[in-house]
Order: structure tokens, then sequence, then C-alpha cells
């Protein structure tokens, strides 16, 4: 890997002082390339602590065009923005934090029709989609092209997160065998809850690209913000899962 | 015997409460368990849990303490002073 440039010292020398991380952990995020699945009230923090932690190179999923109804969540959206592309506002706003990152937008939701390509641009995936098809399409190209998948979601003041590592974790069809009759596209959330499940996304895509930490393979980090009550719950891979064909019964890796 | 059963996302909606005591004549299956839910509850909460006929929905995850239980785990019993969570599947936006 090449040595950090002395401005890259200069912009994240108080992450390279978080020990084991150091200098080789940020060279390893430079050279690192990430998509951030929607980039609304989970992504847009997912995306900007990325391009503050210095990641290479983002790939942003994302359709359409910024509504009111974004605003009181999705950070990389404007109100000057109201009714301009989704992705070319993150894009915008991403830049200005770190002009060294390379961004490839792509003004699409993440389908079965895209989802191989959009995942073979990257070393790893996050999850910050609303729509299970969607979720199910990326997890069975993360397992296919085996890349990590870091998936979040929340509802109300509710959050959770898991790391799906291919070959070693549950995914996402062990957790979720069929598409839940009851999930709504549209549903409760502050931008305060989305935030704090953005951020531990990031962190968790920040462990396994440089090595750091132990990242929540195998287990749900779930939360209620009503009361600050936070578990670490043990997932079970599926026996005969139609996608990442686990056999056994022990969720830990 | 009594249990602690935890409600979360569209299931602590629907139940409206996070948790509830319950007593159980004994040690039951999670699948048996969800099924006296549904009945105490009935309503919304029954539809989220169990399916038409009656068999418990395979998207909803379910906890016996902080290990994840399948619905078909008919050797794993819940016990006096058992905490078990029920948790519907939620997502990005």
């Amino acid at each position: 890997m090449p040595p950090l440039t002395d401005e890259e010292r200069a912009v994240y020398e108080w992450q390279i002082w978080v020990p084991g991380f150091g200098e080789t952990g940020q060279q390893k995020l430079r050279d690192a390339s990430v998509l951030v699945s929607r980039v609304g009230g989970l992504g847009s923090v997912v995306a900007y602590e990325l391009a503050a932690a210095g990641i290479g190179r983002l790939v942003l999923a994302h359709a359409g065009n910024i509504k009111p109804s974004d605003l009181n969540r999705q950070l990389l959206m404007t109100h000057a923005g109201l009714g301009t592309s989704r992705v070319e506002s993150a894009q915008r706003r991403l830049k200005e934090l770190n002009p060294r990152l390379e961004i490839l937008s792509v003004a699409e939701n993440l389908s079965e029709a895209n989802a191989e390509r959009l995942v073979g641009e990257v070393d790893l995936v996050v999850d910050c989609a609303p729509l299970f098809p969607e979720r199910f399409a990326m997890n069975r190209q993360c397992i296919e092209q085996k890349k990590p998948l870091v998936d979040c979601a929340m509802y109300d003041l509710e959050g959770q997160v898991t790391t799906i590592l291919p070959g070693e974790t549950p995914c996402l069809a062990c957790l979720y065998p069929e598409d839940p009759p009851s999930w709504r596209r549209e549903f409760p959330v502050f931008g305060a809850v989305s935030g704090t499940i953005g951020c531990l996304g990031a962190m968790e895509a920040i462990k396994v690209l440089s090595g750091l930490g132990e990242p929540l393979a195998g287990t749900l980090l779930t939360y209620d913000l009503r009361d600050m009550t936070f578990r670490r719950r043990r997932l079970l891979k599926l026996d005969n899962c139609s996608v990442c064909g686990s056999t056994t019964d022990s969720g830990e890796s | 015997m009594n249990v602690t059963v935890e409600y979360a996302a569209q299931v602590k909606q629907v139940a409206g409460i996070g948790s509830e005591s319950i007593e159980l004549a004994a040690p039951c299956t999670i699948a048996e368990l969800a099924r006296q839910v549904a009945e105490r509850h009935g309503g919304p909460l029954s539809n989220i849990l169990l399916d038409g006929e009656g068999a418990p929905r395979r998207s909803i995850l379910v906890f016996l303490g902080e290990d994840q239980v399948r619905w078909d785990d008919d050797s794993t019993l819940v016990r006096d002073g058992d905490t078990v969570t029920l948790l519907s599947p939620v997502s990005g936006g």
C-alpha cells in the first residue's frame, strides 16, 4: 500500500492515534470501497462517517428527488435542494467534506437487475434500504461475491445492526426466510434514531475493512432509545438456507 | 410459573405495551407461547404473530434470553423466569 500523504496524515491524525488502527488502518480505508444502498436517514450518516474517516471510494445508490419528508433524517439532503436528485445532493455534500473521496453516484435503487454490478464495484456493502426485496437481492449478491454486508435497520425509537460475513455468519435470508408481510416502506422514526444506527453501521464497516476490533458477526445488536436498552442477541444460521446454504445450527462465528 | 414476554418494533406497536408477565401452567415451546400470547391479545397482535392457519410467522424473530430460537424448535422449552422477545422485521429508510 502506498504511504499516506502529508495531507492525509494531517486530516486523520486523531483516528490514527486509535490503538490497533494506526497508519496501516488508514491506508486500508483509503484503498477500500463501500456501496451504501440508499442514502436516506441511515445511509446519509453511514456515507458521511465513511467520507469523514477517509474511505477511498463510495458507491451511492438511491433513486428519486428530495422530498420535504426526507429532511427530518436524510442529513445529506438540504431544504434548498428540494425537488433535485438525492444522489447528486449526497455527492456534493460528501465532496465538500472530503474532496479526496472518489464517488460513483447511481440514481437507481438496488434491485435484482443491478445488484450484481453494484456489489461487484466494492469491497463491502452497507444495507440502508427500506424494502425487503431490495435487501434480499443485496444479500444474495454479497453471499455470491463473498462481500461483507453490514445490515442496518430501524423503527420508531428502535435500531438494530448486524454484520454478515459470507461463509461465517447467518445471512439476511437466515434471519428472514420470507418477505415479511407486515412491513411497510413508510414508518415512524426520528433522524436522531437513524443517525445512531448510521454511526454504528459505519463503525462496523471501518472495523471490517481495517481489521480493528470485533464486528457484530453472528450477533444482532438491538436497542430501544425510549429507555436506552442495548442488547447483543446471538443469531442462528438457518438449516439449508436457500441463499447461504448454511447447514449448521450454530450462529456464532 | 411466570415468564416475561417482550415486544419489539411493530409487534410492540400492535401490542400497545413493551413487555408483560404471563403465567403459564407448565413449560412450553416458543410456538405454544406465541399462540397463548395471540389468544390473550387477539386482533392485530395475533395477525402479526400467526398466519391465517394459526402457525407462527417465520419472519418474526424470537429470542429466549439473548439467544435466537427457531419457531419449529420443539426441544427448547420456555421455563419459569425466562424472558422471551418477539421482534418483527425492520428496515432502513
